[in-house]
């Protein structure tokens, strides 16, 4: 089991806000979306250090999510709040973990149905390989090449995070 | 020698929802918390979820009521499901064909979920028994016995405002003896730990040995109402009148009726609630329904979400039936 | 057949009080003391022979149901009961309110050479509870009680007429003690399980109010009354009371009454939706108390048997009543250990018992000259509760496929026991 400091990870952080500030600089301001919970953890550092002034939305992606019927509804995360419209905005939609791309594929599956919005920009704190959809991170906060059966997460409470074997 | 509870399937997961007997407080829990995750399908511009796209979810009602068919057609299109509402009131039941023919015929329609209202207690626990496994039912209202959602949304409306089940004083008034609203909310109050459950109204309008429920039984409404933190009232049928069980609805409302006068006995933050739709100056004096106090409004609003999270909890593993009734065969 | 031995059987002869081994000896349809040395034996160890069982009360369908079931169907599935006389209630279609319809079922009776039929009249005509029967004319006829199946007699006045004009004829009437007026539609014991499944309920006072004024009416009439079926406590202490003030009343007990309560019912189970209301536990024990201590004089069957379709329907559309007679064996021997009471004392309420009801001088009894009704139980035998060893059509038992009550309930009773031979007039009447 390696862990990565909460070191390690607040410069994974600088880095994804580094980048962040620049596509204000271009493309004006952005509406920030978190998937709950990990993406919302990541997306508050952000959200702060970068001051923004609309409020952080978050999504319960729940119930967009693929594997309903065989698996059933996944644990209650309290019901999504994006208090800013999304129409014709600039989205950045922030998670913690991209492996497969299913949430993601889902987060925006919810966000289309709160409007259209102008163009969405995926930042993630960790990207790994295992994905199942064409779907990649426009800014990462670091790269790791883990083999498909170990789990990588995140710790909110330490911001550190770690990878092990996934428990069956 | 526990008869097998027909709600949960093999794998010990909740397939049908017939009564809220029979459930414990994880389970009751568990669907107040996922129904506040629907509370905010409404703030989208597109106003559904696609959990349920491209299931059919088929109303059965052999008894009329506009306004639960309504809800729960409501909640299955948030869930992006399809509607068949099917009347049975004046259909083939009334020539004769047998319940059980009925079904298989609606069984032949290849529905995912069966929404029934009968007026037979017992019908949806005997549709649950006898239709095909993959079916997910849902009881919306049986004779006497049971209206589970009808307690849930009860039991959301309540958490809402009081934050906690402990140390709650609930009234309920009037015919507990004909009510399934007032059994599935007495058994929903009880599993969730309110301590103090009462239930007032003349003695013609009580069931046998209602204490058994776990209520304390009034026939005062001045002493009933004494620091209730929530207070609901039952609709009053007009059979009651014909039946010989209670005189007029003059005199019901004398002694039952809940006046503002009375509400004042109870807690100054009491609610108010009603399963609806209100006799005024019958149960409930217009102001009271009216009222600050009142949250009957928003036990509708409520409702929504409550059955959404009914229809997904249930149906959320009709993969793993499917697969069970494979290897099974 | 016209001679016949039986012997090493422990014979158990409740009018007698014998229960002993010995022999017994048939001969022209009759009991005797002995018999040619050429007669057939049969070597009955291990097995108890006792005077067939009388039913009381079981409803065989025909004329009218026989969807349900029929002379012949249910005769064979009370042969198995141990029952060698049944009484057939009057709620068939045409009810038995005429001669025709009871000569119609002595002919079916007796093709279908089974036990002895004797039908229950109607006491009013059609069952309608507005006009007197011919009672005279039926008793002649061989409906030796009347009776007024589990439908009402709304008009007070009616009844009492009824019960004097009985009693001029020294006719016992057979009612079951129910107010109309009360039950409503009702299914199930009005308590806490009826209570808790929305099931409308029936109150013991719907059998207590009616049982008082049949007291007061037999008290005023000198009719001899049986009361059919009781089920609550009350009931029983009221019968109690009756008895004690000497009046002419007599009392039994569905058998299935002495078994289960309303806590059945948890499920919605259509299998204990009984006519006759399961009730409380305290119901129960107190007719349990009445077989033991007396109150009640006989148990009777109480057979319902039913078509499959009628019972699949939510509880309350659903048929009421339990096909009894191919778990009676079963359910009968456990009751001496279950009350607390001898076998002997036991049987007395389904041989003796009934018939001195019926005829408080009946003989009904293993002497010399007796008819030859006579069966023989093996009382280890496994009992055939199978549903394809079930003889009724009515499959509507609790009781089907099981070896042991504690399935149902909360107690252990093993089911056993079967009839060996049944002799009816000394013939033997095949299972």
């Amino acid at each position: 089991m390696t862990t990565f400091s909460s070191n390690e990870v607040d410069n994974w952080l600088a880095h994804m806000q580094h980048e962040l500030s620049a596509i204000a600089s271009t493309d004006g301001a952005f509406l920030m979306i978190g998937i709950r919970t990990g993406g919302v953890d990541v997306g508050r550092h952000l959200h702060e250090a970068l001051e923004l002034e609309e409020p952080l939305g978050e999504l319960n992606i729940s119930f967009y999510r693929d594997d309903f019927s065989t698996i059933g509804l996944h644990p209650v995360v309290g019901p999504s709040q994006v208090p800013v419209s999304v129409e014709g905005r600039h989205i950045v939609l922030v998670d913690d973990v991209l492996s497969t791309g299913r949430t993601v594929r889902a987060a925006m599956n919810e966000i289309f149905d709160y409007g259209r919005p102008a163009s969405i920009t995926l930042a993630v704190l960790v990207q790994r390989r295992g994905h199942e959809l064409p779907i990649r991170a426009d800014i990462i906060g670091h790269t790791l090449d883990v083999p498909d059966d170990e789990h990588v997460s995140l710790d909110a409470n330490t911001m550190t995070v770690s990878v092990g074997q996934k428990n069956q | 020698m526990r008869k097998s509870d027909p709600q949960f399937n093999q794998l010990n997961k909740l397939h049908h929802f017939l009564s809220i007997d029979g459930l414990d407080k994880t389970t009751l829990t568990h669907i107040l918390d996922t129904a506040e995750g629907f509370t905010s399908v409404n703030d989208k511009s597109i106003k559904n979820v696609p959990l349920l796209r491209g299931k059919t979810v088929a109303n059965l009602f052999f008894e009329n009521s506009t306004r639960t068919r309504t809800a729960f057609e409501l909640a299955a299109k948030r869930l992006s499901a399809d509607i068949l509402n099917i009347d049975l009131v004046s259909s083939s039941t009334k020539k004769g064909e047998s319940l059980l023919d009925t079904l298989r015929v609606l069984e032949a329609l290849q529905s995912d979920m069966f929404v029934v209202r009968h007026s037979d207690s017992g019908a949806a626990d005997f549709i649950a028994r006898h239709v095909s496994p993959a079916i997910n039912v849902i009881n919306g209202g049986d004779g006497q016995h049971a209206h589970p959602t009808q307690a849930m949304l009860d039991m959301f409306t309540i958490r809402r405002h009081k934050g906690s089940f402990d140390n709650l004083c609930v009234v309920i008034i009037g015919d507990i003896k004909h009510s399934r609203v007032a059994r599935s909310g007495i058994a929903a109050l009880v599993t969730l730990g309110v301590p103090d459950v009462r239930v007032v109204g003349p003695q013609t309008l009580m069931p046998a040995d209602v204490e058994s429920l776990g209520v304390t039984v009034y026939q005062d409404i001045n002493k009933a109402l004494a620091g209730a933190d929530v207070v609901m009232g039952l609709r009053l049928q007009n059979e009651r009148m014909t039946s010989a069980t209670i005189p007029s609805t003059g005199e019901f409302f004398q002694a039952y009726g809940l006046t503002p006068e009375r509400l004042r006995l109870a807690k100054p933050d009491a609610i108010v609630m009603h399963p609806g739709p209100t006799n005024r100056g019958v149960e409930i004096a217009a102001s009271v329904a009216d009222g600050e106090q009142s949250v009957i409004l928003q036990q509708v609003t409520f409702g929504i979400a409550v059955r959404m999270a009914v229809m997904s909890i249930i149906m959320g593993h009709g993969e793993e039936v499917r697969l069970l009734e494979m290897n099974n065969v | 057949m016209t001679e016949l031995q039986i012997n090493n059987a422990r014979v158990i002869d409740p009018l007698n009080v014998f229960d002993e081994h010995r022999s017994l000896y048939i001969k022209n349809g009759k009991l005797t003391d002995s018999s040619a040395a050429d007669a057939p034996i049969i070597d009955a160890t291990g097995l108890i022979a006792c005077p067939g069982f009388i039913d009381l009360y079981a409803r065989l369908r025909e004329p009218g149901y026989s969807r349900k079931g029929t002379i012949e169907s249910e005769g064979c599935a009370a042969i198995k009961a141990g029952f060698t006389t049944v009484f057939c209630a009057p709620d068939t279609n045409p009810v038995i309110d005429s001669i025709a319809t009871v000569e119609l079922i002595k002919q079916k009776a007796n093709a279908a050479n089974g036990p002895r039929i004797v039908p229950i009249a109607a006491l009013t005509a059609a069952l309608n509870g507005e006009r007197l029967s011919e009672m005279a004319t039926l008793f002649r006829a061989g409906c030796r009680i009347l009776g007024h199946a589990d439908r009402p007699i709304k008009d007070t006045g009616v009844l009492l007429s009824a019960m004097e004009y009985a009693s001029s004829f020294n006719i016992p009437i057979m009612v079951r003690p129910i107010e109309n007026a009360i039950t409503g539609n009702g299914c199930a014991h009005a308590g806490s399980v009826a209570t808790r499944l929305g099931l409308p309920g029936l109150t013991v006072a719907a059998e207590t109010v009616a049982l008082s004024q049949l007291i007061e009416l037999c008290r005023c009439t000198g009719c001899r009354l049986h009361l059919s079926r009781l089920s609550s406590g009350r009931a029983i202490e009221m019968v109690r009371q009756a008895k004690n003030d000497h009046l002419p009343v007599t009392a039994d007990v569905g058998i299935h009454h002495l078994y289960f309560t309303h806590e059945q019912l948890e499920g919605f189970d259509v299998n204990f939706h009984s006519a006759v209301p399961f009730r409380s536990v305290e119901d129960r024990d107190a007719l349990r108390t009445g077989v033991r201590d007396g109150t009640i004089d006989a148990i009777c069957s109480d057979h319902a048997p039913h078509d499959k379709d009628s019972k699949l329907a939510p509880f309350p559309s659903s048929a009421a009543g339990l096909s009894a007679f191919d778990s009676f064996i079963p359910l009968l021997l456990a009751l001496p250990d279950l009350l607390n009471m001898s076998l002997i004392d036991v049987i007395a309420k389904i041989t003796s018992g009934p018939a001195r009801i019926i005829d408080p001088d009946d003989n009904y009894s293993l002497t010399k000259d007796a008819p030859a009704d006579i069966i023989l139980i093996d009382t280890h035998a496994q009992a055939r509760l199978a549903a394809d060893e079930f003889l009724s059509h009515g499959l509507n038992s609790p009781l089907v496929g099981l070896n042991n009550l504690a399935e149902v309930i909360d107690e252990d009773v093993n089911l056993v026991g079967q009839v060996q031979h049944s002799f009816i007039a000394g013939n033997e009447k095949t299972k």
